[in-house]
């Protein structure tokens, strides 16, 4: 055993030596002995119940105690010690099956750790933050301000000494990189460089972070964490609209809205007294989850997924807790209860949404942002419409007394409902340049087959697509078309359905079903049905020379139950027969109700056209009553448990007493001051966005199987810094990037390799891969192509073909944009779930199904591809070149241009000789073959300058393309 | 080309050296992009390789297979009208299937509102194949009869998920939730790759040639999840550049970009010589990988040069790209260059009606391919330690989904009982294993659970599967999950 011991030491003495340090003078508990139970022992003596061997709990001090597992200073009388060190194989803890296995030094611990009294602490994440007394450090010059002597006091204990301060031209790029996610402009680098002020630093801090860019910079981690998307992520996968959420928190970022607020607004915006329109926007944010409309699947599975997701993503984010174990049992590691995952549950399954998404873009509960030409009637249209049908019910009861007497006495005949039918000619007479309207009674079958309910020829045809219809309607001249199709599937198998389509040239088209108008949409240029539609049963088409009213479409639906209800006397009516009559009475026969009805539809329809015209936004509603959920055994939707009321996770701080039962409540209680996590999370991922990693790395999990901070002080510090400014986001960040900590060269030496390898110490400065989306606006950046232009809908660039095609279901088309948008910041990027853009993707972006806290940073062939081959890439370089070129005619000149435009630094000479070299070379190839030069240059939209010579354009390009896949370029 | 490895690691520090001979065992490329990940290693991963520290290393034992080809029928193949032969259905034509059998099961959407559940017995011919006189159905299946004696059949599969989405993630990474490693990912995580040009894991989409059925498949499905991303599979496209990216653009010469990156590679060694960050080695390692793909590719993918016997095997569809026959013998290429796990979709298996129709022309996309296929790997010697897995996410039920004629029917999804296969190395041919009732509607003997099959796919790669794990969210997660599963090892030579 010795022996074999040694051989590793000799094999792996680095890793060797990180792992069997010598014991600490005095155990910590948290620090040395949790990660030890908690690894090895909690998983059948924890907090979960089901698991819980020997009803033995090792994580309450009491429990052990009193089961003699620990006698506190006696480790010989304490049978967890007995046990860890038992030669017998059916004693041993862990059980050797368990594959779980403690090295000599764990157990070491653990028994002085009895020897010592056992004692045990809260899990440190529990315990409130503190701000510790800044430590005692030997280069108090060094220290900045307070994020330094916490740092300096990790180095100097470590033996290491922080790196010099960079030169200011790093400075300035890793800054500009940090604050707004594009480099500097060389000409702000040079006017750095020779600002003589002490304060350059410090305003350039300022400046930068009241660019807009600051917050779209900000705001991209944000939505990674809020897994924001244009699609709705599930089978279909189809468009969602949400981007004004996306833009919304952009805003947030850049009017450095507080923290708290912030938080309060996406978690329960539409609950605050008269939210405003930014305030439903918010709320956005647990709209973001994936959702499916995939035929067959169970509406109460996919509710019960909705919630899982919204309570997971609510705990990683606001709590650093992996709150998603207890979904199917208790947290085997921190104290939450599956109860808890469900009380949590309850406050976001009281919500409007139903089940499926439908496929369609906005999924109720959806706001309408209308043109600013319409807000002002858009807002007054919900009251206008409830006073003409406030009015319509005065009306109907007072001239009650009427309609029975109406109701009485009328025969059949003076019915008279619309206006008569065409007759078969004339129907072929209409297009649409005529309003007309056609109505049929039908009855489909399961063998449903798409095609021509009714047609008149060339000017219209009523068709069934799947389970849907449409009126298709052309010009006179039959060069245009439209369709309009319903938006949902309408036609059931068995039933007997009405259907009416009615066109106004001036209003459009619209679609009715047994008397009620459903949702459509409308597409151009549509081919006609290749024949008549199949197994469906089609009685009495009626077509009409007029668009036919609201309520009329209602009146010819119920004919024949109106024609039913007429033949039988009236004192035997029944209910239903009679109110039938009644209302159609007041639809069609008394004047001020017939008028008011008018009036309603009139204010109905524009309300509806506007918000056709509107952007649409999906939002949170609360539904009314009062929230619940139930447990889910094993988190199945089908196995339905115990009840549970709305609550917060049971072992944290207490729910403010004032705090309503609902998602407003749980907002609260998430900013509470007693809350230990949020402000340690949140400036945990803000320091993680500078530096790489977050002094915890495990951003999402700050419970027992996460890692411990690796300078809590520093962490609690900050912690209680940042929520005693108020939240401020911007005045944590001027912290943090002011530090001579933030400020170091990324000098890396030997000796900072073997003690501080992943710069966990941070003993010299940040230095990694930059994110994708940074790669991509670098590029764009310094090619001088970059579009600044803010928000909108989510654009498409350059993407290879056959992409969304080979993995979407039908209809999944990249139609890739032209001009502007090819260029603008990659925040915009159109994010469809199933297929992200893929040159973005090989960089870790995440696909945004599913929250991300902390994206992965890998390096694989496939990046340099994208870098080297992508059309975005290549034209960028050409961009470059072309700029630089245009300046300087000379090779020499123009090399060192590009170079001060992507690495913000001259280079050395060393370096210009070997680019020198590979622009001589290409450039004479080119020469040879200026075929070769043509073809490169055509890579890419934008429109090359043909007055600069081809070759050394080419030339250039290349290295321009070079520089920009540099070690130097990619990495911060 | 360069030879990069010894030279350029001259300038790495011991500790770093140390650590790329741990890193050869995982991710792509072996060695090399071992080097890849060396950033990884002295950042993210060194603690990770820590956190492994009790893993020990891979195969666990013996392997029996290197490689996998995994063939994935997307929708669902119905096991009625292909492998679960159910002689006494024919009596049972139109009648309702018995609540004895149904016992309460939860149903699809799609049919839990129909009347009767009629029973649809399968139109096709079944006779007996191979030595082992296995029933199939040979009317559709011609050629794949011919190989069964190198097949083990399964015909007790089952899952939990009934809807495509969740029942595909499960199969394909243990678990219906999105999120998690799927095999090609464990596998490349777990064993890397034998070719230092080529990625570890590849993925190949056939397009069924007749359309219909055709159920969504995505990025996610081989997604590295919560492993490193080198093990994400890479996906070949049949148009367009084979890998995304891998042309250079116009009116570049290999020769040129070969110039282009020399630069490169000196530019980036004087900034390793200034800064000493190792991440810059990575960087250049990652350039020159790249640079071998491009080289590599377009001979791996030019099928130009197979002699005639190939299509002669494979059947002329073979030349077509994006053919279920193309990406099979796609996929022995990648294998004889030693690519770890190839996994292909071939789509179009959901068939709620008109199995008369569609399942005929399904069968013809993949029949004689799928057979040519184990011939092929025989004839190289590869058959011994390449295993091949077919099947789909779930199987299909005996009640006509939709209108019933002795033609036609339809079939909703099912997830109590379907029928997979394996050949290969390690795999005992002409086994039948599993029973399930005489409607195909329950299994009666030896249930095999997809985490079965994962974990006898990971045993035939000399893996166990309990002391597979990877730590994440502060879990040890496996592809097996936490339910007990088992190595079926009947079906094992």
């Amino acid at each position: 055993m010795r022996i074999a011991f040694l051989l590793v030491l000799v094999v792996c003495c680095v890793r060797v030596q990180a792992a069997e340090p010598p014991l600490p003078e005095k155990i910590e508990f948290n620090r040395d002995v949790r990660p030890i139970l908690s690894d090895n022992c909690f998983f059948c003596h924890g907090n979960d119940p089901h698991q819980r061997k020997a009803d033995l709990r090792l994580d309450l001090r009491d429990d052990a105690v009193a089961k003699q597992a620990i006698t506190p200073g006696k480790p010989d009388a304490s049978s967890l010690v007995a046990r860890i060190l038992s030669t017998d194989k059916d004693e041993l803890m862990p059980p050797p099956a368990s594959r779980k296995q403690l090295t000599p030094r764990q157990k070491e611990i653990l028994k002085q750790w009895v020897a010592e009294g056992a004692g045990y602490e809260k899990h440190w994440s529990f315990e409130p933050p503190r701000r510790a007394a800044l430590p005692m450090v030997k280069t108090p010059s060094w220290v900045r301000n307070p994020i330094d002597a916490f740092v300096l006091a990790e180095l100097e204990r470590a033996g290491l000494q922080p790196a010099p301060e960079a030169d200011r031209r790093t400075l300035a790029r890793r800054l500009s990189l940090d604050l707004t996610g594009l480099p500097p402009t060389p000409a702000e680098v040079e006017a750095f460089v020779n600002d003589k002020s002490p304060e350059a630093y410090e305003s350039l801090v300022a400046r930068w972070m009241k660019t807009s860019q600051w917050g779209e910079h900000r705001g991209r981690y944000w939505l990674d964490a809020a897994r924001y998307g244009d699609t709705h992520g599930i089978h279909h996968d189809a468009y969602r609209e949400i981007w004004p959420y996306r833009d919304w928190v952009i805003a947030a970022f850049n009017r450095n809205q507080r923290f708290d607020e912030f938080t309060v607004e996406q978690i329960a915006g539409d609950l605050l007294p008269n939210p405003t329109r930014e305030q439903l926007i918010a709320t956005g944010f647990h709209r973001c989850n994936i959702t499916t409309a995939e035929g067959g699947t169970i509406a109460d599975e996919n509710l019960a997924m909705y919630a899982n997701d919204r309570v997971t993503t609510t705990s990683w984010v606001w709590l650093g807790l992996t709150a998603n174990c207890a979904a199917c049992h208790d947290h085997k590691f921190d104290p939450i209860t599956q109860r808890d995952f469900y009380s949590m549950a309850a406050y976001f399954r009281n919500t409007t949404q139903g089940a499926m998404d439908g496929n369609v873009k906005d999924t109720k509960p959806v706001i309408y942002l209308p043109p600013a030409a319409d807000e002002k009637r858009f807002t007054e249209l919900p009251k206008l419409i409830a006073d003409a049908t406030t009015a319509l019910t005065a009306r109907r009861r007072e001239a009650l007394k009427a309609a029975d007497a109406w109701a009485s006495s009328v025969k059949p005949s003076e019915l008279g409902i619309t206006a008569k039918p065409l007759a078969e000619t004339e129907q072929k007479q209409l297009d649409n340049s005529r309003a007309f309207s056609v109505a049929a009674r039908i009855k489909a079958s399961a063998s449903l087959k798409d095609g021509t309910l009714a047609t008149g020829g060339d000017g219209w045809e009523l068709v069934v697509q799947g389970k849907k219809f449409a009126l298709r309607v052309a010009s006179p001249d039959g060069k245009t078309n439209s369709l309009v199709i319903s938006r949902r599937d309408i036609l059931a198998p068995g039933k007997t359905q009405h259907l009416l389509a009615t066109h106004d040239p001036k209003r459009g088209l619209r679609l009715y079903v047994d008397g009620l108008e459903t949702e459509s949409d409308r597409k151009e240029k549509q081919p006609p049905a290749k024949g008549a539609a199949d197994g469906i049963d089609v009685q009495d088409v009626r077509v009409y020379a007029v668009a036919i009213t609201k309520g009329d479409a209602r009146s010819l639906s119920d004919e024949p139950a109106l024609l039913t209800a007429l033949g039988v006397e009236p004192a035997k009516r029944a209910a239903t027969q009679k109110n039938s009559l009644i209302d159609f009475y007041f639809r069609s026969v008394d004047e001020p109700a017939r008028e008011l009805a008018v009036q309603i539809d009139e204010l109905t329809n524009e309300e509806t056209a506007i918000r056709g015209r509107s952007i649409v936004t999906h939002v949170q509603e609360e539904k009314p009553g009062e929230a619940m959920a139930n447990v889910l055994m094993r988190g199945a939707y089908d196995k339905v448990g115990e009840k549970v009321t709305p609550a917060s996770f049971s072992s944290l701080h207490a729910m403010p007493t004032d705090a309503p039962k609902n998602r407003l409540g749980l907002a609260r209680w998430l900013v509470a001051d007693e809350n230990p996590l949020m402000a340690r999370v949140t400036v945990n991922r803000f320091w993680q966005e500078l530096f790489g990693t977050g002094l915890v790395r495990t951003a999402e999990d700050f419970g027992s199987q996460g890692e411990r901070p690796v300078n809590q002080a520093l962490l609690d510090w900050l912690a209680v810094e940042f929520r005693e400014s108020g939240w401020d986001v911007k005045k944590l960040f001027t912290l943090m990037v002011t530090s001579a900590t933030y400020r170091q060269a990324s000098l890396t030496t030997p000796e900072k390799l073997a003690r501080d390898p992943q710069n966990r110490l941070l003993s010299r400065g940040p230095r990694f891969r930059m994110d994708a989306e940074m790669i991509r606006d670098y590029a764009l950046a310094v090619s001088g192509s970059l579009s600044l232009k803010m928000g909108g809908p989510g654009t498409k660039p350059y993407q290879p073909s056959n992409i969304w095609e080979v993995v979407g279901l039908h209809g999944a088309r990249y139609t890739q944009d032209h001009g502007e948008n090819l260029y603008r910041r990659t925040i915009y990027n159109f994010w469809k779930r199933q297929s992200p853009s893929p040159n973005m993707e090989v960089f870790n972006a995440p696909t945004r199904e599913v929250c991300t806290v902390r994206r992965e940073r890998t390096n694989t062939p496939l990046q340099a591809l994208v870098t080297l081959n992508d059309p975005q890439f290549v034209e960028a370089a050409r961009r470059l070149a072309e700029a630089v070129l245009k300046e300087h005619a000379d090779s020499t000149g123009a090399i060192d241009t590009i170079a001060r435009r992507v690495l913000l630094r001259p280079l050395g000479s060393d370096e210009t000789k070997i680019v020198a070299q590979t622009a001589t070379a290409l450039e004479a190839e080119f020469t040879t073959h200026p075929e070769r030069a043509q073809a490169l240059l055509k890579v890419g939209e934008s429109k090359v300058d043909e007055t600069l010579p081809a070759p050394r354009l080419a030339s250039l390009t290349m290295v321009a393309s070079q520089l920009l896949n540099l070690d130097e370029a990619l990495n911060k | 080309m360069h030879n990069c490895n010894s030279h350029l690691f001259a300038n790495l520090p011991h500790a770093a050296r140390l650590a790329l001979t741990r890193r050869q065992l995982f991710g792509w490329g072996g060695s090399v992009v071992g080097a890849a990940a060396l950033s990884t290693l002295l950042g993210e991963s060194a603690s990770r390789a820590v956190a492994n520290e009790s893993q020990p290393s891979l195969p666990h034992f013996a392997a029996k297979a290197k490689n996998i080809i995994y063939l994935h029928m997307v929708g669902g193949p119905s096991q009625i009208d292909t492998y679960d032969y159910k002689p006494k259905m024919v009596e049972m034509y139109d009648k309702d299937l018995p609540d004895s059998v149904r016992q309460g099961q939860r149903l699809t959407g799609m049919t839990s509102g129909q009347a009767r559940f009629p029973v649809a017995p399968s139109k096709f011919k079944f006779t007996q194949a191979g030595k082992c006189g296995l029933w199939m159905n040979t009317e559709l299946l011609p050629y794949t009869a011919k190989s069964v004696d190198d097949i083990a059949f399964i015909r007790s599969l089952n899952t939990e998920a009934i809807n495509h989405e969740p029942a595909i993630t499960a199969i394909q990474t243990g678990s219906q939730v999105a999120g998690r490693a799927c095999i090609g990912s464990w596998l490349s995580y777990g064993l890397g790759s034998e070719n230092k040009n080529l990625p570890s894991f590849v993925v190949l989409i056939a397009t069924p040639s007749k359309g219909g059925g055709v159920q969504a498949i995505s990025g996610k499905l081989w997604s590295s999840g919560f492993l490193p991303g080198e093990h994400a599979g890479v996906s070949f496209r049949s148009s367009g550049d084979p890998i995304l990216y891998i042309n250079n653009p116009d009116g570049v010469t290999p020769d040129m970009r070969r110039r282009q990156l020399d630069g490169l590679n000196q530019l980036n060694q004087l900034a390793y010589q200034k800064l000493g960050d190792p991440d810059t080695q990575t960087r250049i390692q990652q350039y020159e990988m790249a640079f071998r793909m491009q080289v590599s590719v377009p001979d791996l993918t030019d099928i130009s040069k197979e002699p005639k016997h190939t299509f002669d095997l494979y059947g002329e569809e073979a030349r077509k790209p994006g053919s279920f026959a193309n990406s099979v013998l796609m996929a022995r290429r990648l294998t004889e260059r030693g690519v770890r796990f190839v996994q292909i979709y071939h789509n179009g298996w959901d068939q709620h009606g008109d199995v008369g129709g569609k399942l005929p022309a399904q069968c013809l996309d993949i029949d004689q391919a799928t057979h040519a296929l184990i011939e092929d790997l025989k004839q190289r010697g590869l058959f011994d330690e390449t295993l091949i897995v077919w099947g789909g996410e779930f199987g299909r039920t005996i009640y006509s989904q939709g209108g019933l004629s002795k033609t036609n029917y339809g079939r909703d999804h099912h997830p109590r009982c379907f029928t997979m296969w394996l050949a290969g190395g390690g795999v005992k041919g002409g086994t039948v294993y599993g029973e399930t009732d005489d409607f195909s509607y329950n299994v009666v003997k030896d249930p095999v659970h997809i985490r079965d099959l994962h974990a006898t796919v990971l045993h035939l790669l000399g893996i166990d599967h309990e002391r597979f794990t990877y730590k994440a969210q502060g879990l040890d997660f496996r592809l097996t999950g936490v339910e007990p599963a088992q190595v079926v090892k009947s079906i094992l030579v």
